[in-house]
């Protein structure tokens, strides 16, 4: 439904070079990006606000790790925080241990020692993990990190106790001019990591590897037949991915100076999945995205409502079912639809789809907000102001006023989708013919 | 071990494997017909648990054993026929994510309703008495029907398997999964029906399991991974596979909960009584870890066991 | 000179069922060899035990020589074995280019690489270039594989297959489902790209056999009824009977 009107965005023909599903030729997210990692610790300064980039650009790693998995390889690991955490506790164990030794080891480095030792794991847990893909390959993982988490308390010395393992950053001195004691400090290194990350990552992506990564997720039975083993193939991107999320893992240790087993749990594991899929797999860029709008979400959702997590799951769905490409893909289909000249034309039929979509949206929010207020939150009396509106889960009335925006607002934007798609296919006429 | 917690630790045992295999037969049923991989199969579970919970409250236990797995499947064939149908064009992906997505919803809806701590589903007053007396120690009544519902319900189902057409070609699918198009112009309903059912049957399982273990919203998440262990090492596919492995899992972890030994007592016995330093920190971890502490590790330890020695798990066929 | 292959008493029973019975057959190097029989014979069947796809229950294959019964399909293309599947099996969602450096990046020893992009490859690229020549592709390169048209999809698929630089191929009922003059063409190119190597082919068309073939096998329930030239295979009475007697009715 929703997912064509992304995908018929245009009728302009798409240039023919390289239609690849991530392309090469895309440099206009690099400067977003670029500029963004410049221009943001200029204007947020405050130190618990340098804090959250850091965080941020920390789940921006992550999540583009992830996606070496998910889009590159079409792997769907639900284990991925096992990486992100075990490379943070092998940072803080590494700052911790340098310390101790006295030697003045530079700080910036330490990501790549998380990021080494997960690499080496992760040719050890992909080995395993890939023999298959799809859903064993998914149910392994997920056993595999339930392994490492449910084993972690056997170790106390390496996972510390209930408050995890904590460090102080600036124990190693000072490097390269920054003793690392302000947040700002760590955002060099963060912002560096990320830009290297990236590059490396899209650089793997060109190599033969990388393509062959793609053949394994298109077809691995054809890629055996060609010479190669698929299960190396997912092996290898099954490593590299997991010393990347060691690289991220270090980083945020690093930010927060503290690890916990939460880190490597299933919670942080669903977190990038998430995070990675509504930004967009198929799209290079399409996970920082994600990380960034999730990541935001996360914290200043959290402190508006209760039901934060809800409209998480509730939007990743919609995204599986309605919009498979993610954020990014929908970001590309603005644009071309800006730039195919078309938008005018379909403006009416695009504001309808726009209000209803808002319509069940609100009706949507108004029954998530009441059902926690009835349930979770009763303690805090019916009545609830939700958009706007004094509402009260007392009242039939505000229940009936989020369903039936619901349905209005569900059935209306079949009607407009309707008209768009019909309109879309007037517009498309003149130009098949042309092609013909 | 004397032999009276050995006997228990056995009954036990059985009682926590069949309620496994409850739900991996299920799980198992989904997987061999549709190709889907259930994520929400043990979230299912879960609201069986708090349907029950809820229910019993209003009508009794009993009738509520009945109603809430009937929801249970209900709210399951809704999910197939409006969620999962329609994400079937974006491939095995596509499926799963949509199932982890329903299984984060539902996680929240549970605590949206009920809240965040533990529900206090007690055991029906009914079958709150000792049912026998074994070396001195009682057995519960409401494990012994545990036992007997879970024993029904399978015995239930191998009759269905066995007996009935829809049965037949459903087993025949489990192996040959080509057989499915044998259902001619139904398949869609009898995906929507085997969906039903299996969730149907995860929430009998969450009913009687409700009050035994804590109905809380955590406990889709403690199972959802062992009964993919069971899946994996079963065998994918294979119901026997599941079986022998829900037993095996079973057995593991209600032994390793009776059993008290640390890896320090067993080097006691030899006369070693303080952990050697020198073999560093993670060593003197090692040395007082004990049993119990193992117990949730085992079944992840026998998954990585089987990964090496027998990728197609113990009764796998399908590659 | 070895053969290219030898089959031994090759047997594949699915459940219950025996679909190989038996299969005795040996290909002379360099020899174009068609694959002929009824609809279910096992002609399939046969290639995927050969190629590795499905294990046999007993019997034995050799490629020049050694032994590759039991081995996996990428051992089997590494020992010089390449194949086209009769069910179009490409890399739907990559355009064509990559497709084909998918094929040939084994051959040309950039193994699991990521020593350089692959842009950078020139031998790569240019045996791409010249394989996109070869398949008439050219101009669909950068298309994805997935909106190609059947005629080209086929032809990519016998790409793929040719890619790898084999010595013995296997290709599947390459031209099924074409028309005339586009199976007029797809002969053409097999004609070209299978000079000098070792090919078994299935196909349905008797003049495309008739036309490609040195000799011809005639597999019929799992077992090969006869072997020989063109001219003694229509001069066979069992063939005639068991198999051609159908298929030019069909044909006429
Ligand atoms: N995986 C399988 N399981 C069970 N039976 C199978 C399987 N694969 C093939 N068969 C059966 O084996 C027989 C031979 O199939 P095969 O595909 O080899 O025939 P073919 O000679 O290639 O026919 P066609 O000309 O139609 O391509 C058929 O009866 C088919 O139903
Ligand atoms: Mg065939």
């Amino acid at each position: 439904m929703a997912n064509t009107v992304l995908e018929n965005a245009t009728a302009a023909p798409v240039a023919p070079e390289e239609p690849h599903v991530l392309r090469s030729g895309e440099t206009l997210p690099w400067i977003v990006v670029l500029v963004a990692l410049v221009a943001l610790p200029l204007v947020f300064t405050g130190g618990s606000q340098i804090s959250t980039l850091n965080y941020l650009g920390v789940m921006a790693i992550f999540a583009l790790s992830y996606n070496l998995l998910l889009g590159q390889t079409g792997l769907l690991s639900l284990g991925h925080a096992t990486f992100f955490g075990l490379g943070g506790f092998a940072a803080t164990h590494a700052v911790l241990g340098f310390a101790e030794a006295g030697v003045n080891f530079p700080l910036p480095l330490i990501p790549l020692i998380g990021g080494v030792v997960a690499f080496v794991l992760g040719i050890f847990g992909g080995w395993l993990a890939s023999g298959r893909g799809g859903m064993p390959f998914a149910m392994i993982t997920l056993g595999l990190s339930e392994l490492v988490y449910s084993a972690s308390n056997l170790f106390p010395s390496l996972y510390g106790s209930e408050e995890g393992v904590s460090m102080d950053r600036m124990d190693l001195g000072s490097s390269f001019g920054m003793d690392y004691g302000a947040n700002s400090h760590i955002y060099v290194i963060v912002a560096d990591c990320l830009v290297i990350s990236a590059v490396v990552l899209k650089y793997f992506t060109t190599t033969p590897l990388g393509l062959l990564t793609n053949a394994v997720r298109d077809n691995a039975e054809r890629v055996e037949f060609l010479g190669f083993s698929a299960r190396r193939v997912r092996m290898w991107a099954f490593a590299v991915a997991a010393g990347f999320a060691g690289v991220a893992g270090s980083l945020a240790a690093l930010n927060v100076e503290i690890m916990t087993v939460n880190e490597l749990g299933a919670a942080t594991s669903t977190l990038v999945l998430l995070m990675t899929y509504i930004g967009g797999t198929r799209t290079f860029f399409g996970p920082v995205l994600g990380a960034v709008v999730i990541g935001l979400m996360r914290i200043w959702l959290s402190d508006i409502t209760p039901a934060w997590m809800m409209y998480f799951g509730l939007l990743f769905i919609f995204v599986v079912m309605a919009v498979p490409g993610g954020l990014a893909e929908m970001l590309q289909g603005g644009r071309r639809l800006i730039t195919s000249g078309l938008l005018r034309a379909q403006l009416r039929p695009l504001a309808g789809v726009a209000l209803a979509g808002a319509v069940g949206f609100a009706g949507t929010v108004i029954l998530v907000e009441l059902g926690y207020r009835a349930g979770l939150d009763a303690s805090l009396g019916p009545a609830i102001r939700i958009l706007g509106l004094p509402l009260d889960t007392t009242r039939p009335l505000s229940w009936g006023l989020g369903l039936v925006l619901v349905a209005g607002g569900g059935w209306a934007l079949r009607q407009q989708l309707d008209a768009l798609a019909t309109r879309r296919h007037a517009l498309a006429q003149p130009h098949r013919e042309a092609v013909q | 071990m004397g032999i009276d917690v050995l006997s228990f630790s056995i009954l036990n045992g059985i009682l926590y494997g069949m309620l496994l295999f409850l739900l991996a037969s299920g799980l198992t049923l989904i997987f061999s017909m549709m190709g889907v991989l259930n994520f929400a199969h043990a979230s299912f579970f879960m609201v069986g648990a708090y349907f029950g919970y809820a229910l019993s409250g209003r009508i009794g236990f009993f009738p509520a054993l009945i109603v809430a797995p009937v929801l249970v499947g209900g709210i399951g064939a809704l999910v197939e026929r409006y969620g999962l149908r329609r994400v079937h064009k974006f491939g095995h992906i596509g499926e799963l994510l949509f199932t982890f997505g329903v299984a984060f919803v539902i996680e929240e809806a549970i605590q949206m309703v009920w809240g965040r701590s533990p529900q206090n589903f007690e055991v029906p007053a009914a079958l709150d008495f000792t049912a026998f007396t074994l070396f001195g120690t009682g057995y519960p009544a409401f494990r012994v029907f545990m036992l007997v519902v879970s024993l029904l319900i399978f015995g239930g189902l191998a009759l269905l398997l066995t007996r009935t057409r829809v049965g037949l070609v459903v087993k025949a699918s489990l192996t040959h999964p080509e057989m499915v198009s044998m259902l001619g112009h139904n398949v869609p309903l009898v995906f929507m029906a085997v969906f039903g059912v299996g969730s149907a049957l995860a929430g009998i399982a969450g009913v009687i399991a409700g009050p035994l273990l804590v109905t809380q919203p955590s406990m889709a998440a403690a199972i959802g991974p062992i009964l993919f262990v069971i899946v994996v090492v079963g065998g994918l596919g294979s119901l026997s596979g599941a079986f022998i492995a829900s037993l095996l899992v079973g057995f593991i972890q209600t032994f390793a909960v009776a059993i008290n030994t640390s890896v320090a007592d067993v080097f006691g016995l030899f006369g070693i009584d303080t952990a050697p330093t020198f073999l560093g920190p993670l060593f003197t971890d090692i040395w007082s870890v004990n049993v119990a502490q193992i117990g949730p590790v085992v079944p992840y330890l026998l998954l990585v066991l089987i990964l090496l020695f027998k990728p197609s798990g113990l009764i796998g066929k399908r590659a | 000179m070895t053969n290219a292959i030898e089959i031994e008493d090759l047997r594949k029973s699915f459940g219950p069922v025996e679909i190989i019975r038996g299969v005795n057959l040996e290909l002379r190097r360099g020899e174009r060899h068609a694959l002929i029989g009824p609809n279910g014979a096992g002609k399939s069947t046969l290639f995927h035990l050969i190629s590795g796809r499905l294990p046999a229950t007993s019997g034995k294959i050799r490629l020049n020589g050694h032994e590759i019964q039991g081995k996996s399909p990428a051992e089997i293309a590494h020992a010089g074995l390449s194949r086209s599947f009769q069910i179009t099996n490409i890399f739907p969602e990559m355009t064509v280019l990559e497709n084909l450096r998918c094929a040939v990046l084994w051959k040309l020893g950039h193994r699991y690489s990521v020593l350089r992009p692959i842009r950078r490859l020139r031998d790569v690229n240019a045996e791409c270039e010249r394989l996109l020549v070869e398949l008439g592709l050219q101009d669909r390169r950068a298309e994805r594989a997935d909106t190609l048209t059947y005629p080209e999809q086929r032809a990519l698929e016998l790409g793929l297959a040719v890619a790898s630089g084999a010595g013995t191929l296997l290709l599947d009922e390459p031209m099924a489902g074409m028309s005339h003059t586009e199976t007029a063409a797809a002969l053409d190119l097999i004609k070209r790209v299978t000079e000098g190597k070792t090919l078994l082919m299935v196909e349905h068309d008797m003049g495309v056999i008739f036309e490609v073939a040195d000799r011809i096998s005639v597999l019929v329930y799992g077992e090969i009824i006869a072997t020989g030239t063109p001219e003694e295979i229509r001069a066979n009475p069992a063939v005639q009977e068991a198999y051609l007697g159908t298929a030019t009715e069909e044909a006429a």
